[in-house]
């Protein structure tokens, strides 16, 4: 039985429809039964847990094959990371009790960096998890494709892309969520021993110029890209409720910069089938061609 | 194996290992291996995050220091006088190193004062912290200006340099003055690997085209190179494209590729020379 957390996310989503199309047995980790209403009918046993409850999630990893790890996102976190540590804390905590035989744990990239940023919280959770006596793998993804979602309405609406990626040419290792998903449903299938860390790009790089491109296809209307400038973000960032921007902010520069990427030779390195147009259309389809 | 490149009084590894972006016990492996193959060039910075690890794998090959070119970098807002010296400092520490052998200006800044930082590092020269000094991500203005108006001994530019983007002119510059340009990013961030053209030089001398394109950067005449390469499988082929030769037929092929593909251009970039007309 595979326990499968974040599964009414993208991620999560895709890895427990792909496993489910394999009749393999699912447990839905979820915060609320409501929430598993959808993956219940689907066939899935449903377990309640929240991330930060050691308890409830001992009891929805038990008996559990392999447990995907789906570490909650928090885009706006305190100094020192405090929440993340603590949900880590309960997550380990629960590894520990039930002792599953793997463990997959979404990761992203730039969880090798050393610089402190918003990606800060998954090196935190790659090292505990590294010093379980349990197998775990590591899928550390590129940028989301889908994060474009943010840019339909200007660009349908102003012909316009807000990046805060730059220069507009610099192309970034992005990937769609399906593709990690079918990767995750892969691995989380797969023997391991010890540690192990595999790496997921598209199977092309994409810059802000072909994000822009494909949206000017999908819409059928000339949409380009346009820098966001650097010294305004602090300000915006806060103007949308952030307390500690800087986090977000050195996310960012580590893309710009280039000390978040992959590493040109590695070995761990694997590479999807979605392209950003096919990603773009979808997402076009689904919110922006009606205002 | 191609003689080192003479420069202010150092002798520079044709061949170096790049280290950007290798991190904690997995870079320290890739440099204790690269060292072991025969790599006597490492190139880190205090921006990598990684000079303790660098330091330690030097401190566990048991190569004498003399025989070992080791560049580190200041960052470009440490380039103040008291700042650059701390910063120096501050790397040695974690190297465990007392002396650098090159010491790079990581990026200009623009508010730079260019006399006082190069000041400063001359200085640091002079006691003895690093062996030579040298620029990085310079353009041709600003070489012209710490070379010919300042006169600063500078052993190196370093820039990116590959074959999809021209570096005539700064090459043009540098080899009237007898100085080295030491190629960053020379496999264009692995898309040198994926060329079709250079997969079929490769094929005429049983080489990949990776070592094609490191080949290519390492005969000319004043070019050395630092690939990044983790794995040691790459290390290795990477030291065996130091003994490819590549012919005018090669040259010309690869001549005709595109050459305006900068792939390294963060927002505190320098505005860059203009490339050559096509």
């Amino acid at each position: 039985m595979y326990a499968i957390t974040g599964i009414t996310g993208q991620v999560g989503g895709a890895l427990g429809s792909a496993l489910l199309e394999q009749s393999l047995p699912v447990r839905a980790v979820v915060r609320d039964a409501g929430k598993g209403a959808l993956w219940a009918a689907r066939g899935c046993d449903v377990a309640l847990a929240d991330m930060n409850d050691a308890a409830a999630l001992t009891t929805a990893f038990a008996g559990a094959d392999a447990v995907f790890i789906l570490p909650p996102s928090e885009f706006d976190p305190v100094p020192g990371y405090t929440q993340a540590r603590e949900t880590i804390d309960a997550i380990v905590a629960a590894l520990v009790a039930a002792r599953p035989e793997r463990i997959l744990c979404l990761s992203t990239i730039g969880a090798d960096a050393v610089q402190d940023n918003l990606l800060t919280q998954r090196t935190l959770i790659e090292q505990a998890l590294s010093a379980l006596p349990i197998p775990v793998t590591f899928l550390r993804a590129g940028w989301f494709i889908e994060n474009a979602l943010w840019d339909v309405a200007s660009a349908r609406d102003e012909g316009v892309l807000h990046s805060f990626l730059m220069p507009l040419d610099k192309p970034i290792a992005m990937v769609a969520t399906k593709d990690i998903g079918a990767l995750a449903a892969k691995l989380i299938q797969e023997d391991w021993i010890g540690n192990r860390i595999v790496e997921l790009e598209g199977p092309r790089r994409v810059s802000p110029n072909d994000l822009a491109a494909a949206f000017a296809k999908a819409l059928g209307r000339p949409v380009r890209a346009e820098i966001v400038p650097r010294d305004s973000w602090e300000a915006m960032f806060r103007g949308q409720g952030a307390t500690n921007p800087y986090l977000r902010i050195r996310m960012l520069d580590g893309f710009n910069e280039g000390w978040i990427d992959f590493a040109e030779d590695s070995a761990a390195l694997r590479k999807g089938n979605i392209d950003a147009d096919t990603i773009i259309a979808e997402l076009v389809a689904r919110e922006g061609l009606s205002k | 194996m191609i003689a080192p490149l003479e420069t202010q009084g150092i002798s520079l590894p044709r061949l170096g290992l790049g280290t950007f972006r290798m991190q904690g016990a997995a870079c320290q492996e890739a440099v204790e291996s690269a060292l072991a193959l025969g790599y006597r060039h490492i190139d880190t910075a205090e921006m990598y995050g990684n000079e303790e690890v660098v330091g330690a794998a030097i401190a566990a090959s048991g190569i004498a220091r003399s025989d070992l070119h080791v560049t580190t970098k200041v960052w470009h807002d440490h380039l103040a006088s008291d700042a650059l010296a701390r910063a120096l400092d501050a790397s040695l520490q974690r190297l465990k190193l007392d002396h650098v052998d090159l010491y790079l200006v990581h990026w200009p800044a623009t508010n730079m004062d260019m006399a006082t930082t190069l000041a400063a590092l001359m200085r640091s020269r002079e006691a003895g912290r690093t062996r030579a000094i040298g620029v990085a991500n310079f353009t041709l203005s600003m070489l012209n200006h710490a070379i010919d108006e300042i006169g600063a001994p500078i052993a190196c530019n370093q820039v990116e340099y590959h074959l999809y983007l021209d570096q005539t002119p700064m090459l043009g510059y540098l080899r009237s003055k007898a100085i080295p340009l030491i190629a960053y990013c020379p496999l264009a961030q692995g898309q040198a690997a994926e060329s079709e053209d250079l997969a079929r030089i490769g094929a005429k001398h049983n080489a990949s085209a990776a070592q094609v394109a490191l080949a290519w950067l390492l005969g000319q005449e004043g070019v050395a190179a630092i690939p990044k390469a983790g794995r040691i499988i790459s290390q290795r082929t990477n030291l065996d494209a130091l003994s490819l030769a590549l012919d005018d037929e090669d040259r010309q092929v690869i001549a005709s590729l595109p050459k305006r593909q900068r792939l390294v251009n963060p927002p505190f970039a320098p505005p860059w020379d203009k490339p050559i007309a096509e």
